[in-house]
């Protein structure tokens, strides 16, 4: 990938990945693997980008896709291994951001499924509902209820009610 | 709960280090090492697998009354363990202080001198193999009367009880396997480890681009 691209295509978008990624690991070694990991399938994938879509749902569809898939990897490793080395790998690192709520806040979303987690966050990047079921690949009549859904659980977990 | 989780998204996200992408780096680490432990895993277990065969096979040989063709097999698969292991060996001796392009470059252009050196031993191995394994069907044209009453009448000169032309088919056999045996091979190897084989490959191109 040359430092072009990366400065073109994928710095500008950062914020997105960043912000996807934080959403399903739990460490900050983790984090940095799946960012890598989506920009490096960015690159990979960049011929496949069809010119008439827009390249911000490019990289939104591709992050979630990217850090389902290594979640799943990740999930069917532990099933290999003894079940005490899950403990110390399930530690959560709540300190990502500098802004407590926004911890809280994440804390609370990964404790979504690992497609509610992907609604939810394009939800908060204002995205349509149009697009949200473009990039989840889903009905979009569907979106409403189910964000509605899905705030209502982040509400509780907030508010201490549900573990 | 006081604030909406839009206004804790929007707040959140105001402060200046919230979005620092981190830096690019050591991209393939773990997956060189991960692939790389992985071929060498199956090595193993391809060594293992020779060696559990080749007892098998003798006891086989042995019951099917061609006891010293077993034990000329044996000795044969056992030449194939100890190019398999010194295959092994080979790629034991990387510099792990290498960078992951270089360590994985470097393990995949030993691995290919590897292959191609014991494809020369290979060679050999193969055609003395398929001689062995038509003993058996020697051996039992010979202890059964129809079929030895059968050579004896059918006129044609015999070699060791058994025609002399199907001696030569034979050896014609053993002869092209000779010629192509670097050719089987690597068919042999791609057979096992083509999959393994490829992705090392792709992984070595990317990384190319990458650092162009």
């Amino acid at each position: 990938m040359s430092s072009d691209f990366y400065k073109a295509s994928i710095l500008p978008y950062a914020a997105i990945i960043i912000k996807i990624c934080r959403a399903y690991t739990n460490s900050q070694e983790d984090f940095e693997d799946y960012y890598q990991e989506v920009c490096l399938q960015i690159w990979r994938s960049r011929e496949n980008f069809n010119e008439h879509a827009q390249w911000s749902t490019w990289v939104y569809r591709l992050s979630l896709n990217v850090c389902l898939t290594l979640l799943k990897k990740k999930k069917n490793t532990y099933q290999h291994f003894a079940s005490d080395m899950l403990p110390e790998e399930a530690a959560v690192d709540s300190h990502a951001f500098a802004d407590e709520s926004l911890n809280q806040l994440y804390d609370a979303i990964k404790q979504l499924s690992e497609v509610d987690r992907g609604v939810i966050l394009l939800y908060l990047e204002e995205k349509s509902y149009q697009e949200i079921a473009d990039i989840i690949g889903t009905n979009p009549n569907n979106i409403g209820v189910r964000i509605k859904r899905i705030k209502e659980r982040l509400k509780k977990l907030l508010d201490g009610k549900v573990n | 709960m006081e604030k909406s989780i839009e206004t804790i998204w929007k707040k959140g996200f105001l402060e200046s280090d919230a979005l620092v992408a981190p830096k690019i780096n050591n991209l393939y680490g773990q997956k060189s090492k991960t692939i790389i432990d992985r071929l060498k895993r199956m090595m193993k277990i391809n060594t293992y697998v020779i060696a559990i065969f080749a007892v098998l096979n003798t006891g086989l040989y042995a019951f099917l009354g061609t006891p010293y063709t077993g034990l000329f097999l044996f000795f044969l698969f056992m030449v194939a363990c100890w190019v398999s292991i010194r295959q092994e060996k080979s790629l034991k001796n990387i510099d792990i202080n290498l960078s992951s392009y270089e360590y994985l470059k470097s393990f995949n252009d030993r691995l290919k001198s590897a292959i191609s050196g014991n494809a020369k031993a290979m060679r050999f191995l193969y055609p003395l193999a398929f001689i062995a394994c038509l003993m058996p069907i020697v051996h039992s044209l010979k202890k059964v009367d129809v079929t030895r009453e059968a050579i004896l009448n059918s006129g044609l000169h015999l070699t060791y009880g058994i025609p002399t032309v199907a001696w030569a088919v034979a050896i014609l056999i053993a002869i092209v396997m000779y010629i192509f045996g670097k050719k089987i091979y690597y068919w042999d190897v791609n057979l096992v480890y083509n999959r393994i084989f490829k992705k090392i490959e792709s992984m070595i191109n990317e990384m190319e681009e990458l650092r162009k």
